[in-house]
């Protein structure tokens, strides 16, 4: 063998264990960023210390501003279909051996794991019929979530697409969103989520806990608009914010009572004479 | 906690066969007696065995080695064919079974050196159901041994550990009592000082300067209205792991047997996995020859 050929197979026996000690197979995971962190993260505080300083009549305002809001915007169908989602998301990590509680620290003596979870699940549409379900035509939403050191990000975040659901959801429905004891009402929505985990991901969607940020589009029976709310869901409880006219945030609980949270203490309100304590 | 059952299993009997970090006694081919001549070219033939796990020695030529953690047979002097008995064996206590086999060539015989290369392939399949994956391990080893001194043998070793998973599947079981197989290039030096014809002191240690993740990725259905997807990467904790061990081991015509302690990361046998936690590290090892 002559010398040039010599070192021509040298270079190639090098590039062969190059590529073997590269190990041939895909390269580093490269983990997406999660979208508008910062601004989720300002949410979370103002959820867990509202900005708004409160007394009586400012209360009262709130409160009638919050009745007002949810009459607007009629979502009680929102956070059983987030969490639905969730619940999926859950099972998927499960399956695959990853964490589904954000709260639970990485395993100590075992590897290191990052991975991406995708979830698509598509909506049950309006009419629901037999067969497979029609993406094309019931629309879905996508959820992402990430896993770090071992540990799930809070922050999941999604897409809806075109995502048509009745609420409450027809007999038999794969997606059983809200109550069922009232007319359906055919809903949509389309746009984009941030979920931020409070708890572990739910095991059925009612036991969901977490904190949800959308812009979008959202319609019911027809009437579609442009909207964008954020919300917290802790299983069956849902609280919100209104932003109160001098200055500052206010956090609203409905239930039985309208219980309202300022910088300065809470107050509960009537739902129907909204009087305030 | 079904997963890290397996997980756990697998540790045991990783552990109970014993580290292979003192060559694990294993099987032996007898050699002339230490200062004899040279040239050893039909070693089998001769007395003193000597240790062939983890060195550039060879079983011998048609004999058959069982052991803990290897079976093992000599199709000739320097060619021999094996499997590690723990990657079957746990099929009789979980769902997870790594089929094994290897291949250990000697290409020089040159007594006071020795060179040989072995190929091993394992097999796991990580499925749950649910989600299907496989992981391959394939440790690419070539050894050299060498008798400077009459008494004193310098045992080192390379090893490349190649690991892909296909698929995704239960991540959690991509791991061997809690360590990850990834792939990782690996060195080891042992010295061996022939105390009596039987008896060998042992001293040796073993480091992993280069390791890399592994990655997993797979989609399922998870109900007809729902897709997933995972894209994984496992790395392990303990970048560059080590052990430094020391030990005696017994070298009997057909019984082999190791004991000995040392600090640092366990490796697994056979794969070259290191555990995820350093400390103390137990080792012992049993092996029967039988010869025709």
């Amino acid at each position: 063998m002559t010398a040039p050929a010599c070192v021509g197979a040298m270079r190639r026996w090098a590039l062969v264990v190059a590529a073997t000690a590269a190990g041939c197979g895909p390269g580093t995971l490269t983990l997406p960023e999660s979208p508008k962190a910062e601004e989720t993260a300002a949410l979370i505080a103002v959820y867990d210390m509202p900005t708004a300083v409160l007394d009586i009549d400012r209360a009262r305002q709130v409160a009638s501003d919050a009745q007002a809001r949810l009459a607007d915007l009629n979502v009680d169908w929102f956070p059983a279909l987030v969490s639905d989602a969730l619940a999926r998301a859950r099972r998927r990590l499960l399956d695959s051996g990853l964490p589904d509680d954000p709260a639970a620290p990485a395993e100590e003596s075992h590897p290191l794991v990052r991975a991406v979870v995708e979830v698509r699940r598509i909506c049950p549409g309006w009419d629901d019929p037999a067969g497979p379900p029609d993406a094309t035509m019931n629309g879905d939403v996508e959820l992402t979530a990430i896993v770090d050191a071992g540990r799930l990000e809070r922050e999941l975040w999604g897409v809806a697409s075109g995502c048509r659901l009745l609420h409450p959801a027809a007999a038999g429905s794969a997606v059983v969103v809200g109550p069922t004891d009232h007319p359906a009402l055919k809903a949509f929505v389309d746009g984009t989520l941030i979920v931020y985990a409070l708890a572990p991901l739910p095991d059925v969607p009612a036991a969901g806990q977490f904190f949800v940020s959308f812009e979008g589009t959202i319609g019911v029976s027809g009437a579609t608009r442009s909207v964008g709310f954020d919300f917290e869901y802790l299983a069956g409880t849902v609280k919100f914010r209104v932003p109160v006219p001098s200055g500052g945030d206010a956090i609203v609980t409905v239930g039985p009572t309208i219980a309202i949270q300022g910088a300065n203490g809470g107050f509960s309100c009537d739902l129907a004479t909204l009087t305030c304590q | 906690m079904r997963k890290w059952g397996k997980a756990a299993i697998f540790l045991v009997l990783a552990a109970t066969s014993g580290g292979r970090a003192f060559a694990q006694g294993g099987g032996a081919e007898a050699i002339r007696e230490p200062g004899s001549s040279t040239q050893s070219k039909s070693p089998s033939a001769e007395a003193v065995p000597r240790i062939d796990e983890r060195t550039a020695l060879m079983v011998g030529a048609r004999r058959l080695k069982l052991g803990v953690l290897f079976f093992e047979y000599g199709v000739t002097e320097h060619l021999s064919v094996g499997t590690q008995p723990v990657g079957w064996a746990v099929r009789a206590f979980a769902p997870v079974l790594a089929p094994n086999l290897n291949v250990k060539f000697q290409f020089v015989d040159r007594d006071p050196v020795w060179l040989s290369a072995m190929v091993a392939g394992y097999y796991g399949n990580i499925s749950n159901g649910k989600v299907s994956g496989e992981v391959l391990i394939a440790p690419i080893s070539l050894f050299a041994s060498v008798r400077p001194v009459r008494r004193l043998y310098l045992h080192a070793e390379g090893t490349y550990v190649f690991a892909r998973a296909f698929g995704d599947g239960d991540l959690s079981q991509a791991q061997v009592g809690g360590t990850l197989v990834a792939r990782a290039v690996q060195t080891q030096l042992m010295a061996e000082v022939r105390v009596l014809q039987w008896l060998s002191l042992i001293a040796l240690g073993r480091g992993q300067p280069y390791t890399s993740p592994i990655r997993a990725s797979g989609t399922s259905q998870i109900d007809p209205y729902t897709t997933a997807s995972v894209d994984a990467e496992l790395a392990p904790k303990i970048e560059h792991p080590w052990v430094i061990a020391g030990g005696v081991a017994l070298l009997f015509p057909h019984v082999r047997l190791t004991v000995g302690a040392g600090y640092g990361t366990y490796f697994v046998p056979g794969m070259d996995v290191p555990l995820q936690q350093r400390g103390f590290v137990p080792d012992g090892s049993l092996a029967v020859l039988f010869t025709p």
